[in-house]
């Protein structure tokens, strides 16, 4: 058995890896073309458990921990970082935030239907043109009687307009700066709820990015996420969740593109021999399967944390600061090796590339991963 | 209803091995195990036949102490149960041994109404387990079977035999091995591989079976394992225009008996 894995967790992994082969591989290259986003693949992570994964099994979760999880997004991600990140967005930001902050009738209502794929989630915090709560169209809800009433635009929502429940952050209090956000599940089809547009996009394109509108979004005082002002909170530990997925989405990505490198190595004749046996092409790829390596046992510790309810974020933001050095790093390696075939679209690569490049920027936190990892050492 | 026993293999996953050009001998350090693809094909109909008829399935194998990682792959993919045949030295058996541990457990297993295994492994590939257990348990074996109806005690198999077909139709307890296209094996969901760890798992361990010593002594002895490699003719027509070239070609195409 691969790292201290229970068999549940093997078997996990195998079918995770089967199920990509099988159904996500051969439609890889087409969602990444046609920037669709896959409803027939996200249907069948549904009937695999994929979308409920380590929820809990009082509200159809599988109940199968962060680790199997992380696990599952790296196989697929081997395959499509766009398919990896339409769930990581599902799961470790929507449904994670639910589960953690959610009342008893709201995770009833929103995270059974979430885990049987009825409901995609989806994270609605940034905003256009500035920082989330500062700018020109930032996210305002005013009470109003039991309701409240949000008006602003959000964007780089990440399965906007396909979602049907975003967890939504706006201003409760406009003269408290940040301590005044707070979170609110409003419904894809709540009227006055729209999509500006989508976002095209260098990679990632199957996980459809879209800004939307909040035009006087009537809700119930019920669709308030926690409390008042905690807004904040709920994101940083979201997103902090997510960064560890995404990690495991980096080293699924440069496993399958050092792969790609590998078999290329063998193959490509120059000098009369392959080019795998030059000393340079062999220092990157021993660099990359290193890194890859490291990566890899820090999201599986990571997610081990997560699973036994233990302070995850330093290592989350380490996971944050080097799965972005070594992902690019490893796919500008890969392009070199395989030169001009690399570059071209023929190739597999040009999508890895994008991909990782977007996994790495899209969920830039609150605050930098350095300030998270220094906080720890020296709080 | 169906009480069926299903036979499966633990191997190590084929395309895990690697081969070293220069000696030919199998790398296998890397290679982690898994159930032999066709026996997936079985575990699957089982489920099938339980789902659409009632009943129940209990998987089985033969097998060293490794065999107790499949156990929960097994049951993940249907059966309520499942039985592991241990001998430590089944790593020497051949297709005599192993059959005569599996009749052995088969017996103790209880009742059945019939004994589903692939028409071959993936490792292996000497077809001879199944019809050396039908034997040793005295029930008919059918073979290559594509298509298996269950209808009231009787249950009628479709196999295919070259290029046709036939229908056998079998009473009581029976062998039948087959064909990948019989089913196609659903993957197990995260709920299903959780839940198998909750199924009973029995363990036998061989030597509490009540065989003499003869019955568990390999008829065949292994000599040696070593890569295959196909040897290529590296022939690079060169002289002559395409036409002359394509005639070259075909001639010694049918000079070597290839078409």
């Amino acid at each position: 058995m691969g790292y201290p894995f229970t068999e549940e967790q093997e078997i996990i992994q195998q079918t995770a890896r089967e199920f990509t082969q099988e159904y996500i591989e051969p439609v890889a290259a087409e969602i990444d073309r046609t920037a669709l986003h896959p409803q027939e693949i996200v249907h069948s992570l549904a009937e695999q458990g994929f979308m409920g994964t380590f929820l809990p099994g009082d509200f159809g979760g599988a109940e199968a921990g962060f680790l199997s999880y992380a696990l599952i997004i790296e196989e697929i991600s081997k395959s499509s970082g766009a398919v990896a990140s339409i769930l990581n967005h599902h799961a470790a930001m929507a449904a994670y935030s639910i589960n953690a902050w959610g009342s008893k009738e709201q995770k009833e209502q929103y995270l059974t239907a979430m885990c049987e794929g009825e409901l995609l989630g989806a994270f609605a915090f940034y905003e256009p043109d500035a920082a989330p709560g500062v700018g020109e169209h930032k996210v305002i809800a005013r009470k109003d009687g039991d309701a409240y009433i949000l008006s602003g635009r959000k964007c780089y929502v990440a399965n906007g307009g396909v979602a049907g429940i975003y967890v939504v952050f706006a201003l409760t209090d406009l003269g408290a700066g940040l301590k005044g956000m707070s979170a609110f599940l409003v419904d894809g089809d709540a009227p006055g709820l729209s999509v500006a547009r989508t976002i095209k996009k260098m990679g990632l394109r199957g996980c459809q990015s879209a800004e939307l509108i909040f035009d006087n979004v009537k809700i119930p005082q019920s669709s308030l996420l926690g409390t008042e002002g905690a807004g904040m909170a709920i994101v940083a530990k979201a997103q902090a969740a997510a960064s560890v997925a995404e990690g495991a989405i980096v080293v699924g990505i440069a496993q399958a593109a050092m792969d790609d490198a590998v078999e290329y190595g063998k193959q490509r004749i120059q000098f009369k021999q392959p080019i795998a046996r030059f000393p340079a092409i062999q220092t990157m790829l021993a660099e990359m399967a290193t890194n890859i390596h490291m990566l890899r046992l820090a999201v599986y510790h990571a997610a081990g944390l997560i699973e036994n309810d233990e302070p995850f974020t330093a290592e989350a933001a380490m996971i944050k600061l080097f799965a972005a050095r070594i992902g690019q790093s490893a796919l500008i390696d890969v392009v070199q090796i395989e030169g001009g075939y690399g570059y071209s679209e023929d190739m597999a690569v040009s999508r890895y590339f994008r991909d990782i490049k977007g996994v790495v920027i899209k969920t830039c936190s609150v605050d930098f991963p350095e300030t998270v990892i220094a906080k720890s050492l020296l709080d | 209803m169906q009480n069926i026993l299903v036979c499966y293999k633990w191997i190590l996953n084929e395309q895990e091995i690697k081969i070293d050009p220069n000696t030919l001998s199998l790398d296998t350090s890397r290679a982690k195990k898994r159930i032999s693809e066709y026996d997936k094909n079985a575990i699957e109909l089982a489920a099938q036949i339980v789902e659409a008829q009632g009943g129940s399935s209990i998987a089985i194998s033969y097998g060293g102490a490794d065999v107790k990682q499949s156990l929960k792959d097994a049951l993940a993919r249907g059966p309520e149960r499942a039985i592991w045949v241990n001998d430590p030295n089944s790593d020497k058996a051949d297709a005599y041994v192993t059959a005569n541990a599996l009749a052995a457990a088969v017996r103790q297993a209880g009742d059945y109404s019939m004994i589903l295994c692939a028409d071959t492994s993936a490792d292996a590939s000497n077809q001879q387990v199944p019809l050396r257990l039908a034997v040793l348990l005295g029930i008919p074996a059918i073979t290559c079977v594509i298509k298996l109806d269950v209808e009231g005690e009787k249950v009628i198999a479709t196999r295919r035999v070259g290029d046709t077909t036939e229908k056998i139709s079998v009473e009581g307890p029976a062998v039948f091995t087959v064909l990948p296209e019989i089913a196609q094996p659903r993957f197990p969901t995260v709920k299903q591989v959780l839940a198998a760890g909750r199924k009973p798992q029995l363990e036998l361990k061989v030597d509490d079976l009540g065989l003499e010593s003869e019955k568990l002594t390999p008829k065949r002895t292994l000599r040696e394992i070593k890569g295959y490699t196909m040897s290529r003719k590296n022939i690079v027509y060169k002289e002559g225009t395409p036409a002359e070239i394509a005639a070259q070609l075909v001639n010694n195409l049918i000079k070597e008996g290839v078409i």
